[in-house]
């Protein structure tokens, strides 16, 4: 019966702390949707409805997202089962290092895929030497399949995780009471898992289907003339169509946040009373049934990271170059106009450490409020939260232009509207993070707080904020890695005088430089992977996506 | 400073934690609100602290209304169960915490922290991270951490119910320690009779949101103003008898049992009575000669004593008061007639009904 | 109040990182004063550069401003138009032949005739309406990669319609036509001597022969160089080249891609404008056009030393007037039947 009052603050003070967050929800959502929904008619909408290009976009980005959410979800469920009940030696190394395959830039793997899957790719050379034939035999790549294939391997770690967590909320006295009652071992798996796995189900489908619904720098890369509605707005960008096609966008992943947010409380019920009693690996190896799984399990280790390794070592291994003449001719390439790879590289760093200092900065603020003004207020501002998680990147990029690159500012080609377009899609994932953080750790030193004299900022410098210290960097280091993985923001935003490292991969891949776009995002990648190697050493609670 | 409770109120939604809640506690004194847990004794400590905003009542400092007034604007000192200790601060700096809040200045705040740590003798440790102390450490820092910034009311919420036994006295030490050095007023919340004893020097019962009796703490020991206070403070025996007055200092006492004449002042008993007396004030005769008679249903062996069961006329009776020795042969009487020797100094004698 | 030494170095070290990126980022952007406003597509940054220095040099005191916003020429034309109210521009450069019919439809483009146009041929001045002033020409002409097409025995192409010749299958590019000006005059001169749905018809067909559509000129030259591709359109001053040395062209037929200069209706520093405008036509600015870019400058008495080596296609197609006004269509029906078809 620990009830802490909140209704202590007056009606004027509660508002004012909740400022700071509506300032946040106007100023980078809310006003350039306005700018978007004005600069279209409601003719100009309902037209693209009828549009038969757009609806086969519309289609085909269904589509592919919803192949892309089947495949992952069938390939992570074994792998899920395998890390959840069987324990060993290395158990933990090896699951961070599938989960290395989610943070990287998604042009890494794109890269990859487009070294392994050429016309003159790896397998390609190997298939046609062995099968004898003059033609390249697998032909997948700058196709729709490509795109879904490099979804899947981008999306299998993270549904690995929420099924895996699904695995282990499973109660142990259930299973067992599951297989002595029940004959087969289906109705077994229906008795006892079938309940408890499927929020977790619905929720790592719901977050694939997400993500791949709004892809962008894949279909640029390897879709070839198969195109999605978010490149669509980026290709049309400065014409009146594409903020009716951002709008339908942002409708239909609102929608889909919506859902999310729905099944967020479900998946958020009750834990089990016993857990899962961990078997140790090697009594996987006395069945057949066994050994397919540990087979398998190794197979998806060698899908998802050859595409990701190959274009982090192949500049090193490259014949012919030595071990760093491509990245020499990296550092002297004319990118045109006048522009260095050191202008573009201290430029990305720049604008990567505005952005990560802005994003944590507001996302304390956001949860301090919050957690000061508690109940209803908490939870809403939990909610609203959820929401930009999911929201579509070109349309949001496409309103921020209208509204302060060319409308109430003029600030396209500055730098200011490229922090301002990544910390938006940055700070929900923060304030989740920190939010976890905060409520784990410093709750129970409030009260000790008050009762001796602490005003509410002293409390904040003196106690909350040394607390969560550790997954304040964290939060830093995984913003400062996503700005620098950032595509779409980068290619809406960059001018002549603005240009940011992806966009200077895109331009190296538009020139058929693979080699030097394959440098290139190996520097990126190399650097990703420590920063974020780094941010899991500060904080657990970095992983918490939903 | 003298503390007034007054009427105090609270709700949970559809429970209603605090009925009325009033009593005062004198300047310089300690309190001890005793009850079993549930009754509301923690709501209305934190309510003093101005953690909890009651839903009617008042709470006075010195005459002086303080109700409105946030935790910070009270100064006062909690000590909680846990001790809650900020683990990113060593133990000076937790101790300097309330005066830093309330930004005295660097010289007052050394001087301040030095008195308390030594009072709490903890010398030789200000450096030091809470959880490189142990436990007893950990509640003498969280002591010293109330009484930093010269409270006149120190608030204690069971401080020393997670401790080991060994450790519940010397911090009960410290904590007596302090407030003779200081003065202070103090309200101690406990359910644990044992400590309200040691610690308190009024006590107030507390049962399902109201005060059931006030008393300073031999009064409260020896002769509880209630039947429920008392029961809960070890009175478990209950008779039925009737009194008479001789003079106003001398009663008869009629039962079933007997008659008896008994020193007893209180003029306005007669009529039918309660008499109720505790385990420990009665015994298993051994000579045959008692004053109540029964048959010995148990006897246990607990350790520290034996505990038999007699079932009388007037019902079950416990009795602990016999020698640890007397157990072979009390425990061949059992099944048998017995009588019981009841300590007549010691009974309670309350009015029926 | 006495903050904890983890959260001082903290704050201090995020502090000093950003106020040093700020600064960075604020030093290396140009700055806008209240200067003369050009607006132009990137591309002819390089020229619009070394005119305004020349101009400056000229007139001391003047300050004056190139802005592109990375835009091509459509979209900061289309830019100009949206700003019609107020105008941020004094003057447009870089507005190509077959857009300036719609500039000068929306009213946002002011006459003015400047004295140094009488040093103008008259054949060279497009604009009937005498709003658009000429300023520079190109000629976009099929390139080709003398030593990959030798090597692989293959006819160097001529015409537009050979280039759907079966051989050059996978050999050849054009760039896309929403990012480049150099594709979009491709288009034009496809569609000029096609018209529009022949014109389409052709490009659906010469997709099979396409490798690629690079984003711009850059691109273009870069996989020219790679020998990823090995016959496209370029500007005849591309061929020789010092990246591209084997890259040369028959120069059979060509098209005239032409740009203007134009005062903005309106403008905040008129007088100033129609000096540069005075400035841009004269024979010491068009001296200018040839080294810093490539393309022709309009003024005969100017130099074209710079190009010499330069070949001029026989056959000029010049823009098809009647198909003015269409552009944001073509663009439109490209991308979804060329790119996306």
């Amino acid at each position: 019966m620990e009830e802490r009052d909140k209704n202590r603050m007056s009606s004027v003070k509660k508002l004012l702390v909740f400022t700071p967050f509506l300032c946040f929800l106007v100023f980078f959502y809310m006003l350039p949707l306005a700018f978007l929904i004005g600069n279209t008619s409601l003719t100009d909408f309902l037209s693209i409805l009828g549009d038969e290009y757009i609806l086969r976009l519309l289609y085909g980005t269904l589509g592919q997202a919803l192949l892309s959410m089947l495949l992952t979800l069938l390939l992570a469920l074994p792998v899920a089962f395998f890390f959840a009940r069987y324990s060993f030696k290395g158990k933990r190394i090896l699951e961070y290092v599938l989960l290395t395959v989610f943070f990287i830039p998604a042009f890494t793997i794109a890269e990859g895929l487009i070294v392994l899957l050429g016309d003159n790719g790896i397998i390609n050379v190997f298939l046609s030497s062995l099968l004898g034939t003059g033609e390249p035999v697998i032909k997948i790549l700058y196709s729709m399949w490509a795109v879904v294939l490099a979804h899947v391997i981008y999306y299998v770690p993270l549904a690995t995780l929420i099924l895996e967590q699904g695995f282990s909320s499973v109660d142990q006295d259930l299973v067992d009471a599951a297989r002595v009652f029940s004959g087969s071992s289906l109705r077994t798996f229906k008795a006892a898992y079938l309940n408890t796995l499927t929020p977790y189900f619905v929720a790592a489908s719901l977050l694939v289907f997400a993500f791949s619904f709004i892809t962008y720098s894949t279909p640029i890369l390897v879709g070839g003339k198969f195109t999605t509605l978010e490149v669509e707005i980026y290709a049309t960008k400065f014409r009146p169509i594409s903020s009716s096609i951002a709008l339908m966008q942002l409708s239909l992943t609102f929608l889909i946040s919506i859902m999310i947010i729905l099944f967020r409380e479900k998946l958020f019920a009750k834990p089990s009373a016993g857990y899962p009693a961990e078997e140790p690996v090697s009594r996987l190896f006395s069945k057949p049934s066994g050994v397919l799984l540990v087979v398998y399990v190794a197979l998806i280790y060698v899908f998802e990271l050859a595409p990701m390794a190959i274009p982090v070592v192949k500049p090193f291994l490259e014949a012919g170059y030595g071990s760093l003449n491509v990245f020499k001719d990296l550092y002297s390439f004319k990118f045109g106009f006048g522009l260095s790879f050191n202008d573009i590289f201290l430029q990305s760093l720049a604008i990567a450490i505005v952005t990560s200092t802005v994003s944590v900065f507001l996302s304390i603020v956001i949860v301090w409020s919050s957690k000061i003004l508690g109940g209803l207020f908490e939870k809403t501002m939990s909610i609203l939260m959820v929401l930009p998680l999911t929201i579509s990147r070109s349309s949001l990029a496409l309103a921020m232009l209208l509204s302060y690159g060319f409308g109430i500012t003029r600030l396209y080609g500055s730098w200011v509207l490229m922090v301002l377009g990544q910390s938006a899609v940055i700070i929900p994932l923060a304030v989740r993070v920190i939010e976890a953080s905060w409520s784990r750790v410093v709750e129970e030193y409030r009260e000790a707080a008050n009762v001796h004299g602490a005003s509410v900022f002293f409390r904040l410098i003196r106690v909350e904020i040394p607390l969560v210290l550790p997954t304040l960097l964290a939060s830093f280091l995984m913003a400062f890695s996503s700005s620098l993985s950032d595509f779409t923001f980068s290619t809406f935003f960059s001018t002549l005088n603005l240009m940011t490292l992806p966009v200077a991969v895109n331009i190296l891949i538009d020139s058929r430089r693979l080699s030097l776009a394959l440098a290139l995002t190996s520097l990126i990648t190399m650097l990703v992977i420590i920063v974020e190697t780094l941010g899991s050493q500060l904080s657990r609670e970095r992983l918490r996506v939903i | 400073m003298e503390l007034e409770v007054k009427d105090l109120r609270k709700r949970f939604g559809e429970f209603e934690a605090l009925k009325g809640v009033s009593f005062k506690t004198p300047s310089r004194k300690t309190l001890v609100l005793l009850g079993p847990s549930g009754c509301g004794k923690t709501t209305t400590l934190r309510i003093i602290a101005g953690l909890l905003k009651p839903d009617g009542g008042k709470i006075l400092f010195d005459g002086e209304d303080v109700t409105q007034l946030s935790p910070r604007e009270r100064n006062v000192g909690m000590v909680f169960q846990s001790p809650a200790l900020f683990p990113n601060l060593t133990v000076w700096e937790n101790i300097a915490f309330p005066l830093e809040a309330r930004n005295r200045s660097l010289e007052e705040t050394d001087r301040r922290v030095k008195e308390v740590v030594k009072l709490v003798e903890l010398t030789g440790l200000e450096k030091r991270r809470p959880h490189e102390l142990s436990r007893g450490q950990q509640q003498r820092v969280a002591i010293g951490r109330a009484i930093a910034s010269e409270v006149n009311l120190l608030l204690l919420d069971e401080p020393l119910t997670a401790l080991d036994t060994s450790l519940r006295t010397e911090i009960s030490e410290v904590i007596r320690n302090v407030q003779r050095n200081l003065g202070l007023t103090m309200i101690y919340v406990t359910h644990n009779q044992v400590e309200a004893f040691t610690m308190g020097d009024f006590i107030a019962t507390m049962f399902e949101g109201v005060i059931d009796s006030y008393a300073d703490a031999q009064t409260m020991y020896s002769k509880p103003p209630t039947e429920k206070t008392a029961r809960f403070l070890g009175f478990i025996n209950k008779l039925e008898a009737k009194a008479e007055h001789i003079d106003s200092e001398t009663i008869m006492l009629s039962s079933l049992w007997g008659e008896f004449r008994l020193n007893w002042h209180n003029p306005k008993l007669s009529g039918k009575v309660i008499v109720l007396f505790r385990p420990e004030d009665a015994s298993i005769s051994l000579d045959g000669k008692g004053l109540l008679e029964g048959e010995l249903l148990s006897s246990v062996f607990t350790g520290r004593n034996i505990v038999t069961r007699v079932k009388t006329g007037q019902g079950l009776i416990e009795c602990a008061g016999n020698d640890l020795s007397q157990y072979q042969e009390i425990s061949k009487m059992v099944g048998g007639r017995v009588m019981v020797k009841i300590d007549l100094g010691k009974i309670l004698i309350m009015q029926a009904g | 109040m006495r903050i904890g030494w983890r959260v001082t170095a903290v704050i201090v070290v995020a502090a000093s990182a950003v106020v040093a990126s700020i600064l960075y980022l604020y030093l290396s952007q140009p700055k806008l004063e209240d200067t003369l406003v050009i607006y132009g597509p990137r591309g002819i940054t390089g020229l619009a550069t070394a005119l305004i220095n020349a101009f400056k040099n000229k007139y001391p005191g003047v300050n004056v401003t190139f802005i592109s916003y990375g835009m091509g020429s459509i979209e900061i034309a289309n830019k100009l138009i949206l700003e019609k109210e107020s105008p941020a521009a004094d003057v447009i450069m870089g507005l190509p032949e077959f857009y300036a019919k719609v500039v000068v439809d929306a009213g946002v483009l002011e006459p003015y005739r400047p004295q140094t146009i009488s040093l103008i041929p008259s054949e060279e001045v497009w604009d009937p309406s005498g709003t658009v002033l000429p300023m520079d020409k190109g000629f976009v002409v099929i390139t080709y990669n003398s030593t990959i097409i030798s090597r692989l025995g293959l006819p160097p192409p001529e015409r537009l319609d050979d280039l759907l010749k079966p051989e050059y299958r996978g050999l050849v590019f054009y760039q896309d036509p929403t990012s480049s000006g150099t594709g979009l005059s491709f288009l034009v001169w496809v569609l000029s001597v096609k018209g529009v749905d022949e014109g389409f018809n052709f490009l659906k067909q010469l997709e099979q022969n396409v490798k690629t559509h690079p984003s711009g000129w850059t691109t273009s030259i870069i996989a020219l160089k790679s020998g990823e591709v090995a016959i496209g359109s370029m500007f005849n001053t591309d061929v020789g080249y010092e990246e591209t040395p084997n890259l040369t062209s028959r120069v059979v037929e060509g098209f005239v891609y032409r740009e203007g200069i134009a005062l903005v209706k309106n403008a905040r520093h008129p007088e100033v404008a129609k000096k540069f405008i005075e400035f841009a036509l004269s024979t010491e600015a068009q001296n200018l056009v040839a080294p810093e870019g490539y393309m022709y400058p309009v003024n005969p008495m100017a130099s074209v030393e710079f190009f010499s080596y330069a070949p001029i296609p026989l056959n000029k197609v010049t823009f098809n007037n009647e198909l003015a006004g269409n552009v944001e269509q073509w663009l439109e029906r490209w991308r979804r039947e060329i790119k996306t078809g």
